[in-house]
């Protein structure tokens, strides 16, 4: 057994208060419900206490750009022919997101031809003309493309829905998903170059862990897990995270009536859902079934694009 | 460290490799607690702090069923008032609520810090209404904080005296101390693990702290 306090006062003051369980005394049972409504008048359940001010996808989408432009405009000549995913090297990978981001234009912009569901396929042949570009070629014309995406959108109203994919989403909730995809990709870069990951800034990085708890049930049905009627708790700890009663199967599940309670670091969760973590390597501290909760990661890491 | 991950997508395969690095803080190290409100093991502080600051509504109940009983009680003891015990449990809650980034597990147990809250506003409380009906005997020297063990526990070689202390109690003494103590159990789970009643495990911390006093001295224990 540890002390459980350090400093001579608060190990004083951690064994007054032990021996006061000898007077404790369970007040009237009515004073839980009024002290739980007084406290959370004080403060909104369900977000974090020190949650960050909202910005828009318009905005996330920008700020994952500018950190991939960061980290691009960083790398040496031999970083760029590093292999980072899929056998493509750095400058490889960024083709495909140009491609990514071409067809994001054209679905943007109303072009019928751009029906696609390969994410990957579609953009090869953008991954593969890189091959014969210098790194700064490539880094130019990603440049230009982002710049013409972020003009598209800045005359799109949010709320219009776009598919893309497969998927059909209002198109600030589609920008918050471009940022994802950018930022996990922009970790491949700097994992394939030996540099440190860092997840986004608070604002960008709650607006994505809440698109993918909004979509979780949709990756659980898409690994082809059955989960009718069941509910996991799941809190994602750091100013970005917050609470939330996930019904596995997408409908509407109250709170309390959760079977497993997975607590676990914001960043940590969306590298699962990019499938660049295993549920194992997260940290994760879960309560209640077991089997639940790994099912609710395995739904998670089925939301990945890559 | 460096691990080699492989996950599948669809009818793909694909291997990844991750840096243990990629993962600040984990729960997991953390390891299990002692009572959750899904099965028989509480969550650790830590973990229920932090999804109270995530703003998790039920790890705020669960806090409560968890210390309600010795803030009530500290409260109590503190002001002799139930009244006044109720208001102060109900500051301390919401405090936990307001401000959970102000506890610190690395500085103790949660039950300490609440206690420790709930203490200082009773002393509050009492305070103020000590200032209402005796307003013209309330001195200057009497203003600021109450005598706190700081200069005197200073002397102390701390955790091997409160060892020692220890073993000079009783067995059936020492082992619901140190179980509350060492072992951060509430007196239910005291009662739970032993097998005995709550009133006895309550009445044998009651004798334990008395023999304390003696041994550690009255300010190091503060006594009602």
């Amino acid at each position: 057994m540890s002390s459980p306090a350090r400093d001579p006062e608060e190990l004083f003051a951690e064994l007054r208060y032990a021996l006061d369980e000898g007077y404790a005394e369970l007040p009237p049972e009515h004073l839980l419900d009024r002290i739980l409504n007084v406290a959370y008048e004080s403060r909104e359940p369900g977000r974090p206490v020190d949650r960050p001010a909202p910005i828009s996808g318009a905005d996330v989408f920008a700020r994952s750009i500018a950190s991939l432009n960061a980290t691009l405009e960083d790398l040496t000549e031999a970083d760029w022919k590093c292999r980072a995913l899929r056998g493509l090297d750095v400058q490889g990978l960024l083709g495909h997101l140009i491609g990514v981001e071409e067809t994001f234009i054209k679905v943007v912009s109303g072009d019928p031809s751009t029906d696609s569901d390969d994410h990957i396929g579609s953009t090869q042949p953008y991954a593969l003309a890189q091959a014969g570009k210098t790194p700064t070629q490539s880094l130019r014309e990603w440049q230009l493309v982002t710049a013409r995406s972020v003009e598209v959108v800045s005359t799109e109203p949010p709320e219009r829905e776009v598919a893309f994919y497969g998927v059909a989403l209002p198109l600030a909730q589609l920008l918050v998903i471009r940022a994802f995809e950018m930022w996990v990709h922009e970790e491949d870069v700097r994992r394939a170059t030996d540099r440190s990951l860092n997840p986004p800034d608070a604002e960008p990085l709650s607006r994505m862990a809440e698109l993918a708890v909004a979509l979780l049930p949709a990756g659980i049905a898409r690994a082809g897990l059955s989960l009718g009627g069941q509910a996991v708790r799941l809190v994602l700890t750091g100013p970005a995270g917050g609470s939330w009663t996930v019904a596995m199967d997408g409908r509407s599940a109250p709170s309390g009536a959760e079977s497993a309670i997975v607590v676990v670091d914001t960043a940590a969760f969306c590298r699962v859902v990019g499938n660049r973590l295993a549920q194992c390597d997260t940290g994760a501290w879960i309560d209640g079934d077991q089997q639940l909760a790994a099912d609710l990661f395995t739904g998670a890491a089925e939301l990945a694009l890559d | 460290m460096t691990l080699t991950l492989r996950g599948t997508l669809g009818d793909r395969d694909r291997q990844l490799t991750v840096s243990s690095s990629d993962v600040n803080w984990s729960f997991a190290d953390i390891g299990q607690g002692r009572e959750s409100i899904l099965g028989s093991v509480r969550t650790p502080d830590a973990v229920l702090v932090a999804r109270i600051r995530a703003g998790d509504e039920e790890a705020l109940a669960e806090a409560y069923r968890s210390y309600c009983a010795v803030v009530f009680g500290t409260a109590r003891r503190t002001t002799a008032s139930r009244a006044i015990a109720e208001d102060v449990l109900q500051e301390v809650f919401c405090a936990l609520w307001c401000h959970p980034e102000r506890f610190d597990p690395e500085r103790g147990s949660l039950r300490a810090y609440l206690c420790g809250i709930a203490r200082r506003r009773a002393i509050d409380f009492m305070r103020s209404d000590a200032r209402r009906v005796l307003r013209e005997e309330r001195s200057e020297t009497s203003g600021g904080a109450l005598p706190g063990p700081d200069c005197e526990v200073a002397h102390f070689e701390t955790a091997g005296a409160v060892r020692h202390a220890l073993e000079r109690l009783p067995e059936d003494q020492r082992r619901v101390v140190e179980l509350a103590f060492w072992g951060g159990r509430t007196h239910f789970e005291i009662a739970d693990e032993l097998g005995l009643p709550a009133g006895t495990v309550k009445s044998r911390l009651r004798l334990a702290r008395a023999k304390l006093v003696d041994l550690l001295g009255e300010l190091v224990m503060e006594p009602a």
